[in-house]
């Protein structure tokens, strides 16, 4: 339970968080909202499989925001449930680049966040007193680096939609990360 | 702010919803574990047994000693199910991963007696649909797969891809059938090294030989697995096919390095249930009337026993393997011969001494595995 309280908190402080820099637009914060496709997999179109599905809200504030170019950092929230396997709630941030070439646009952006996943699978602890084992908290808190590059189009009310391939990991893991990959299909809307 | 905390109370409720797998509770009523009671040494090696699962963080040890100068003894220490907190028995049926290749090669070894190949017999020949996906199968053997030494890829152990995707979908994998695993992760792929170049473990080699065995028999591994050796001999808690059988001890590892065990048991069955590779269930008392059946010839021939505990020449590196058996070398005992099994959940082992008559089956139910060294010290 401890690991859901210290993650509840960060989720707190990531949706109350007053940025100085870098700034939102003039016309206020976007909102971006994606659905995904998630598996547990290296990085391959080649092999794409079958995983779970998420939803990913947040918003982007700008170091730079030019009319063909923007240097973005991004603030998300999201949730994937992935059947018989885990599911995991997160908070990240992302920073990256994008270029328009008219309606069109393609961005890149590395980040990291925190991943709060619970396996279906229960887990049991050895009571170092007794040598007996009972049932262990079934949430984990983990580090999540994440990478995607994505491709949108923008309509001329600057509501845009995109689909981004993302690759994010939960760390640590017996061999370092566990790799995930996640297709997104979502729009960016802005409310004024 | 109460928005915010309605937000947050709502994500965190979305993941507490998130369904856990139910632990199926084993049929069977608890029963004694000590029926050993009266071996003379009975209490000695539950108590040693018992410090050695502590000592490793192994909910569960069941182990088999038989020495030529006294009875077997069978103990059992600790869980089978952590879920339900059910004690292990010596009867429990247990995974035993690559232990199932000893069987498997003894079935070849039967088919090599009655004609039914010989084991220079080529793959391209006897199994045409291969030809055009495994590079150089008219040079690979069925010595060649007995032995290690075809140069195949092995997926389970060295594939990434391939484990992430027993993770991804542990179900879809229990679908897939062996014609399937071959074709996703076997076929077209080059060789590691030549056939007969060195020793290079891979499943895949029995994976093919399972095949092998039922394209020949034309029956089920299972069916043929009961024709030539779980019938005749007893063996009345084996099976290697497909089972829903909860009463399988089941299987766990710290699975994210966090000191805390998992159970993966769908991940084991996933990876092992019905593949010759692995997929054989069976109890310690099963394996003991496999052993004593096989080492005195009454299975397959002494010859063809004698062929199985002949490490295998290979022209580069060394080799410890003979034809689906693996040698152990012990100073306290001398040349062992069995098999070890690993799965994610699963620490097994089985190994006979012919030179000391002494045979020790030891099954763990984590797969992180443990020095049984001290097992030595109670078979010489």
């Amino acid at each position: 339970m401890k690991t859901v309280q210290v993650f509840l908190v960060m989720l707190l402080v990531v949706t109350t968080v007053k940025a100085q820099k870098p700034k939102s637009t003039r016309n206020g914060l976007p909102i971006t909202l994606s659905l995904f496709s998630e598996s547990i997999s290296l990085p391959t179109f080649r092999h794409l499989q079958t995983g779970g599905l998420g939803l990913k809200i947040g918003t982007e504030l700008f170091y730079r925001n030019r009319p063909s170019s923007q240097l973005i950092q991004t603030l998300n929230v999201g949730y994937y449930r992935h059947p018989r396997v885990q599911a995991g709630l997160f908070v990240s941030s992302e920073f990256g680049f994008r270029k328009y070439v008219g309606v069109f646009y393609a961005d890149a952006l590395v980040g990291g966040g925190a991943l709060l996943v619970r396996p279906v699978s229960p887990s049991y602890t050895q009571d170092s007193n007794t040598g007996e084992y009972r049932k262990a908290p079934a949430t984990q808190l983990k580090f999540m680096p994440t990478i995607n590059a994505g491709l949108g189009y923008r309509f001329h009310h600057r509501t845009t939609v995109f689909t981004r391939y993302e690759l994010f990991g939960e760390m640590p893991f017996r061999e370092i990360l566990l790799p995930h990959q996640a297709l997104h299909l979502g729009a960016r809307i802005f409310f004024n | 702010m109460k928005n915010q905390l309605i937000f947050s109370a709502f994500a965190a409720l979305l993941l507490l919803a998130c369904e856990t797998e139910p632990v199926l509770k084993p049929t069977t009523e608890p029963g004694s574990t000590d029926e050993y009671a009266n071996h003379p040494q009975n209490q000695l090696y539950r108590k040693e047994l018992a410090e050695f699962r502590r000592k490793w963080n192994i909910p569960g040890s069941l182990m088999l000693l038989k020495r030529a100068d006294a009875p077997a003894w069978i103990g059992a220490i600790g869980k089978s199910n952590l879920e339900h907190q059910t004690d292990l028995r010596i009867t429990d049926p247990f995974r035993t991963g690559s232990i199932t290749k000893a069987l498997v090669a003894t079935v070849v070894m039967k088919m090599k007696e009655e004609g039914q190949l010989r084991l220079e017999d080529n793959l391209a020949a006897l199994l045409p649909e291969v030809n055009g996906h495994i590079p150089d199968a008219q040079k690979i053997t069925v010595r060649n797969l007995l032995s290690h030494t075809s140069g195949l890829v092995d997926p389970t152990n060295d594939d990434l891809q391939y484990q992430l995707d027993l993770l991804n979908n542990p179900q879809r994998r229990v679908q897939q059938s062996t014609d399937e695993i071959l074709r996703r992760y076997v076929y077209g792929r080059a060789l590691v090294s030549q056939p007969g170049d060195r020793f290079q473990y891979s499943n895949a080699n029995f994976w093919l030989l399972g095949k092998l065995i039922e394209t020949i028999r034309g029956k089920s591994l299972q069916a043929v697995l009961e024709e030539v050796i779980f019938t005749p001999f007893g063996l009345t808690h084996s099976y290697i096919d497909r089972r829903d059988d909860r009463n399988v001890i089941r299987g766990y590892n710290d699975f994210y390095a966090n000191g805390k065990l998992m159970d993966v048991t769908a991940l084991d069955r996933a990876d092992s249930d019905g593949q010759a590779s692995g997929g054989l269930i069976t109890t310690a008392d099963d394996l003991l009337k496999f052993t004593e059946a096989f080492f005195a010839g009454k299975i397959i021939r002494l010859a063809s026993v004698q062929e199985m505990m002949t490490v295998q020449p290979v022209r580069e590196g060394a080799n410890e393997y003979g034809l689906g058996l693996e040698s152990y070398s012990s100073t306290e005992l001398g040349m062992g011969w069995g098999h070890n099994g690993t799965l994610l959940g699963v620490d097994a082992n089985w190994f006979y001494f012919p030179g000391k008559k002494a045979l020790y089956v030891l099954f763990n139910n984590n797969g992180g595995g443990s020095d049984k060294s001290f097992v030595e010290k109670w078979l010489k």
